[in-house]
């Protein structure tokens, strides 16, 4: 067995999303179970054909169990690795890993979190980030913020290049009606404010939202029923790097470039094969950081990449096309909201926001600051052999 | 120091040190490779031959940046990432008015207690 059986071994059958941009007091499991019944709904399933739960929460000690009971289901397989926001991107791997090996046969990838509304503590505030938290510096805005400012004196990317991704997701969040209406900041406007973090302003960063989303994935023979369209997972890859910002090993290259090889190779695809992205935009330096590591530019032209329009309505590389975590939903961990809109895409479902062809889409997660990062690609077909 | 195996919790020799002003780091005896914050364990090599020694405490800015609201009240606002002339990159506060772009590359010195590091301009004579 190598790992390239994985590629096209497994597709997802059916999407919910719910509680944005607010659950209207709901909490997160309750918002759980609501993208949980649609995604059902959308798949043809009922709750008892779930037996395979890959899940996390910022806020549950054991969130694989708290979510099992509170949806009342007994999986016989579980993942609930925990790596920040990207772990969802890893889930859609371990999914097709899991359902391949036939460890279960329909596995519910979900996420809520009540973080707008309600503000349910992290459970993260348990351990204050020793040689970090005692700096004053919030985790993960300030190592984001210092890694953004490396990149800005290394290859000179500007405040206003990170101020296109805010444009551009803007610009994206406008065609995506379900949104919330946000002012039509210029970039001129957007510079102006007032420092957070230095380069960073209130633009720069996702502000928390609730949110909930759901998909649910069968084995590729399984996925050839389904009443939708499947949308198959042709490859993925993680990466770990650092707990400590202090501990990167490159403030300026990420670990997206071990995860996006990874997910390439076992692809057997290459960049400029990929027709949409969602690219992980807690802050603006991270589409930038991620267009280079991922290989859709050289290193250090990510801000001009940007600048040129490129990844905005109308231009030849769609980024985020559903307005990102800056402009759409950003619940504390975003990873399997990329997922989502990658299914809708290929699905040929985004409306105003579709892009025209989408047959391959890439979706990449960071974790923490910049500490882990997954990429999975996805394709409207199985591969062909 | 000698390059014993280690019968006590490095984390609690390096804090005690730090009490007294101290700033030690570890160097392994084995691929000599240097370790902040203290381990058991190499991180490079894996091998349990990981020696202190007395930082020199003088190092460079990496990357800088001022925050509008510190989480920690009592903490300047400038946090930097140094790294320490002997290789290793470690987190401290700076109390500085000066803009963030103009601190990368430069020269500085740390200075810890149990729980703070502080970073200075280092002056050259």
């Amino acid at each position: 067995m190598s790992f390239s059986e994985l590629r096209g071994a497994a597709a997802a059958i059916g999407v919910g999303l719910a509680g944005f941009p607010s659950g209207n007091g709901r909490n997160h499991l309750e918002l759980v179970a609501e993208a949980t019944a649609k995604a059902l709904a959308d798949a043809d399933l009922t709750l008892s054909d779930i037996d395979g739960l890959f899940t996390t929460n910022l806020v549950n000690f054991m969130p694989v169990v708290s979510v099992a009971e509170y949806l009342g289901i007994e999986p016989r397989w579980v993942e609930g690795t925990t790596i920040g926001g990207s772990s969802f991107v890893h889930y859609a791997m371990s999914a097709a890993l899991a359902l391949h090996a036939g460890l279960c046969d329909v596995a519910l990838i979900v996420y809520g979190s009540d973080a707008g509304t309600l503000k349910t503590p992290p459970i993260s505030r348990g351990e204050p980030l020793a040689y970090e938290a005692e700096f004053g510096a919030p985790f993960p805005m300030a190592g984001v913020a210092l890694a953004a400012a490396a990149h800005m004196h290394e290859y000179g990317t500007t405040r206003r290049q990170l101020a296109h991704v805010a444009r551009a997701a803007h610009e994206w969040s406008a065609l995506n009606p379900t949104n919330p209406a946000r002012p039509d900041l210029s970039i001129e406007e957007m510079l102006e404010a007032p420092f957070e973090a230095y380069p960073f302003t209130i633009h720069d960063c996702g502000q928390m939202t609730d949110g909930a989303a759901a998909v649910i994935m069968v084995s590729a023979r399984r996925a050839r029923k389904s009443r939708r369209q499947p949308i198959y997972f042709h490859g993925g890859g993680t990466a770990i790097s650092h707990r400590r910002i202090a501990a990167a090993k490159s403030l300026t290259t990420t670990a997206a470039v071990a995860s996006g090889e990874r997910a390439f190779a076992m692809a057997g695809m290459a960049p400029d094969q990929i027709d949409v992205l969602q690219l992980y935009d807690g802050f603006t330096i991270y589409p930038i950081l991620f267009l280079e590591d991922l290989g859709f530019c050289a290193k250090g032209e990510g801000g001009p990449l940007v600048e040129s329009g490129a990844i905005a309505p109308g231009g030849r590389l769609p980024v985020n096309t559903n307005g990102g975590s800056l402009c759409s939903v950003h619940p504390g961990m975003y990873g399997l909201f990329l997922i989502a809109e990658t299914i809708r895409q290929l699905r040929h479902e985004a409306g105003a926001a579709q892009v025209t062809n989408a047959r391959f889409g890439l979706c990449h997660g960071n974790g923490g600051h910049l500490s882990t990062q997954s990429t999975a690609i996805w394709g409207d077909a199985p591969p062909k052999d | 120091m000698t390059a014993n195996k280690l019968t006590v919790s490095p984390e609690l020799v390096s804090r005690r040190a730090r009490a007294g002003g101290q700033l030690l780091l570890q160097r392994c005896t084995t691929c000599e490779c240097t370790v902040f914050p203290p381990r058991l364990l190499c991180p490079n090599c894996g091998t349990e031959t990981l020696s202190f020694f007395e930082a020199s405490r003088l190092g460079r800015i990496l990357a800088a940046t001022r925050m509008a609201t510190s989480a920690n009240a009592g903490a300047p606002p400038v946090i930097a990432l140094v790294e320490l002339a002997e290789g290793v990159t470690l987190m401290g506060n700076m109390a500085t008015s000066e803009p963030c772009d103009g601190l990368i590359g430069r020269a500085v010195s740390v200075h810890v207690s149990e729980d703070t590091i502080g970073v200075t301009f280092e002056v050259s004579p």
